[in-house]
């Protein structure tokens, strides 16, 4: 095969071209870090990653989907927990006044410290958080309870749950309503209570008293039903936390670069480039007219 | 006899000098493209006889050869349209790149993304207005890149466009040059001027040219018995002949397409062949496939959220309402039935036998009393915009509803009350964009409905209950219905059924995959066209160190030439002296 000196040099810059595209993929993947950074790179790897990515963000909106519950549901919590105390000292309150050795007065002192216990029930079920009423339901923005004319607090809330979204198949219920009947029956033995004691009646005093465990009762497993809630949204909590940190390490691992790999093959194709160079300095003096004087 | 020694060294001198003419002329030409070596091609003169012997008369430029492979030339002709087709489309890809994103900013795909995460946010917190604000700005930042990359498309399809009317004047300045060299050629090789070869160059010229238009639009080069060379289209069109060419044009818009066709100047008869390869083809390769389906698979993702999003805001409510209602799509006959394809509706087909309602609240938010709903009727092929606006004036309170006579729209005016929308079983509200989330038929056009754009409070949440009309804060069932949109299978518009964020990281893989394809196909045929390259240089090209050694030949021929006359001389000098 005849060759000549233009096929030379053609060969040479194609080479070099080649290595200059070596260097510059290289270069791009060591400064990122990443095996490849467009769609025009590795389609398919691409499709690979917006699917994880896309799997982060749900992630992502998940966990604060639970703190938003934990937050809603614990500050429930610590509420029904006051409400708790409240009817443990009203318990403790009827268990002295249903004695038939205290008098008329006594009973009526009673009654104003029930009375204020009625009252700090009623805040504590009114109770707002972030400005939303905790335990109204959906009608956030009206008081939970409400007194009527004959002194009863009734329920002003909706009948509609709050739900939060975890994911698009997950939603837990982040409240607990005040038309629960344990509401009710708490309000109810309080006042009860308070007009037994305000009375003298010793013999509704001891009927109070079944009501005020009864009601009591009622606090704690509602207590207990946000404690156990809590303790899914936990476990929810570390199974997507979990799901993060899996998901950022595949990320990591699907389009991390190979660095020494890139490295040992940039010095390569530095040095084919070196060479390529030298031999085009070289070609010039590599001809018949250097040797014609 | 001496006079015949003379006669045969002058000759060598003569054909020594015109052979290092030929050398002279392929050393000045050794860059030169298309260029063919040329080779002198020395013969000896017919003896003379003399007293019995055949006597030498010395030498003579018989022939100047042009080397060229016929099969390299025809290899080269094949090879070059699908070169350039490919390199064409590979680099109108790589001119769109930066709408696909890339992994620091992975655009469409991680605007959908966000949009949903402000949505979930939003319907975990639905009386947050700060997340309202937050998801009006992520939905305006998903329809500002929709159209951005939709719009930035269509300006690639342009510049591929414009490409085709340079190449097409490109195409026509070769052919007339093909075939002024035709003419040249047929006239220097006619057997009345008698020089063989005596076209070498311009033969040259003209394969070089052919070559040249073979990369704009992919010929069949057909050689006639007279030397000239006849172009046909791939599709069997005839280009040009002997000294008449053919000029291309740009004719009417061609069927399923926007753009213009290519013709033959001064006919509408179109140009076959140009999808087989070539820059012409590359660029309406390019503009009406690959770019308009990255054009088209936005728009079905523009109406698919659109829709989705638009059927769940459309039944419910968020923390404002407003007195005064418009659709944002108008009807274009009034008089024809809402689902009606003449409408010209993307969604209209999504219309059914239904019904919505609407709800009435006096200035303090309070429903209206004694009555507060309206509950219209949609009949698929009956219902008109003319006769829902007369129900809605008829059955909701305080409410008048009208069509306006320009736009086709339906306008509902409630004066000082405000209004709110429940339960359309009748897709007609989302369809007409009634109390929607979005506005628009394609990617271009998306955008934020001009209620949600004044009023973040617009963007539905909740639902309003159906007897009552009660509307809570905190009820997120809209909302819901949106962030389930997120990976939910769906389509409208004919497409298969895919969830939004499939059809997004689907589309950066097909264009990823077409970038790859772009590539290996030009890798290969320039793989091909340099193949081809070296092996036309191997036989055509020239060599420096084989035109020096030729021509150190020639010019040692030449001074023994000069060497024979000098000696010759002194022989007539010693002749001459024997006389005096």
């Amino acid at each position: 095969m005849r060759v000549t000196t233009t096929q030379m040099y053609d060969n040479l810059l194609a080479g070099v071209n080649k290595q200059l595209a070596v260097q510059a993929k290289g270069t791009e993947q060591v400064s990122s870090g990443k095996r490849f950074q467009k769609p025009a790179d590795a389609g398919l790897d691409y499709k690979v990653s917006l699917d994880l990515r896309h799997a982060q963000a749900g992630v992502t909106g998940s966990l604060d989907a639970v703190k938003t519950a934990e937050s809603r549901l614990g500050a429930s919590q610590t509420m029904l927990n006051n409400m708790q105390n409240m009817m443990v000292r009203a318990q403790s309150l009827a268990v002295q006044q249903s004695s038939a050795s205290l008098s008329a007065a006594d009973r009526s002192t009673a009654a104003i410290e029930v009375g204020h216990l009625l009252t700090q029930f009623a805040n504590d079920a009114n109770q707002k958080w972030q400005g939303q009423s905790l335990f109204s339901g959906t009608a956030v923005d009206k008081a939970s309870f409400t007194l009527d004319g004959f002194g009863n607090y009734g329920y002003t809330g909706s009948s509609q749950d709050r739900v939060v979204a975890i994911s698009d198949t997950l939603q837990v219920t982040s409240n607990i309503r005040g038309d629960s009947p344990s509401f009710a029956g708490a309000f109810t033995a309080l006042q009860d209570f308070k007009t037994a004691l305000q009375a003298n009646d010793q013999a509704a005093i001891q009927t109070a008293l079944g009501s005020l465990n009864s009601a009591g009762n009622g606090m704690v497993n509602l207590t207990s039903e946000v404690g156990g809630r809590l303790s899914a949204l936990a476990v929810t909590r570390t199974s997507f936390e979990d799901m993060q940190f899996t998901l950022n390490k595949r990320i990591d691992e699907h389009e991390g670069a190979n660095i020494p790999a890139v490295v040992a093959q940039l010095q390569q194709s530095s040095i084919a480039l070196q060479a390529s160079y030298s031999q085009i300095s070289q070609l010039k003096s590599m001809s018949l007219i250097n040797f014609l004087r | 006899m001496i006079f015949n020694t003379l006669n045969v060294a002058a000759s060598s001198l003569k054909t020594q000098q015109k052979a290092i003419d030929v050398v002279s002329h392929n050393m000045a030409n050794v860059n030169t493209p298309g260029y063919s070596r040329q080779t002198a091609e020395l013969a000896a003169l017919s003896p003379q006889q003399l007293q019995g012997f055949s006597l030498g008369r010395g030498v003579d430029l018989n022939n100047i050869s042009r080397s060229v492979d016929g099969v390299v030339n025809q290899a080269m002709l094949r090879n070059s349209p699908q070169q350039a087709y490919w390199a064409g489309v590979k680099s109108g890809l790589n001119s769109v790149e930066y709408v696909f994103g890339s992994l620091q900013s992975t655009g469409l795909s991680s605007a959908v993304d966000d949009l949903f995460l402000a949505g979930q946010q939003m319907a975990n917190a639905p009386e947050d207005v700060a997340l309202k604000l937050n998801m009006r700005t992520k939905s305006s930042a998903l329809t500002t890149h929709l159209s951005n990359m939709s719009n930035e498309l269509q300006a690639a399809q342009q510049t591929a466009d414009t490409s085709i009317d340079q190449n097409l004047l490109s195409a026509n300045k070769l052919l007339t040059t093909i075939a002024s060299l035709n003419v040249q050629i047929s006239k220097n090789e006619s057997s009345a001027h008698g020089v063989v070869g005596a076209a070498n160059d311009l033969r040259d010229q003209r394969d070089q040219a052919v070559r040249d238009l073979s990369g704009i639009l992919p010929i069949q080069d057909v050689r006639t018995s007279d030397g000239g060379v006849l172009l046909q289209t791939m599709g069997g069109d005839l280009l040009l002949q002997d000294g008449n060419a053919q000029q291309l044009a740009r004719g009417g818009v061609v069927a399923n397409s926007s753009f213009r066709g290519v013709v033959f100047a001064g006919t509408t008869t179109p140009v076959t062949g140009l999808d087989k390869g070539g820059v012409i083809g590359g660029s309406i390769a390019l503009r009406d496939g690959r770019l308009a389906g990255y054009i088209q698979d936005l728009d079905s993702i523009a109406v698919n959220l659109s829709f989705a999003m638009n059927q769940a805001n459309a039944s419910g409510v968020g923390s404002s309402r407003a007195s005064q209602v418009q659709s944002g799509l108008g009807a274009t006959n009034t008089a024809l039935p809402v689902d009606d394809v003449a409408q010209n509706n993307p969604f209209a087909p999504q219309i059914q036998n239904g019904t919505f309602s609407m709800h009435v609240y006096d200035a303090a938010g309070a429903p209206l009393v004694p009555a507060s709903k309206g509950t219209i009727t949609i009949t698929a092929g009956v219902s008109t915009m003319a006769s829902i606006a007369a129900d809605i004036t008829t059955l909701v309170p305080g409410v008048s509803a009208s069509v306006d006579a320009t736009t086709g729209k339906l306008v509902m005016n409630a004066g000082v009350n405000t209004v709110g929308f429940s339960d359309d079983s009748s897709n007609f509200l989302a369809a007409y964009q009634v109390n929607s989330l979005f506005q628009g038929t394609n990617a271009a056009g998306l955008k934020l409905s001009d209620a949600v754009q004044a009023d973040a409070g617009m963007i539905a949440t909740g639902q309003i209950d159906l007897a009552t009309s009660a509307i809570n804060v905190a009820d997120n069932k809209a909302a819901l219905l949106m962030m389930d949109i997120q990976n939910k299978s769906i389509s409208i518009d004919g497409t298969a059924s895919t969830a939004l964020n499939t059809r997004t990281s689907l589309l950066s893989t097909k264009y990823g995959n077409d970038v790859a394809l772009a590539a290996q196909q030009q890798t290969f045929f320039q793989a091909e066209a340099d193949s081809l390259s070296q092996q036309r240089q191997a036989f055509s090209g020239v060599n420096i160190d084989e035109e020096l050694v030729s021509m150190i030949k020639f010019q040692r021929a030449y001074e023994a030439s000069a060497k024979v006359i000098q000696t010759s001389n002194l022989m007539m000098d010693s002749l001459m002296g024997l006389i005096r």
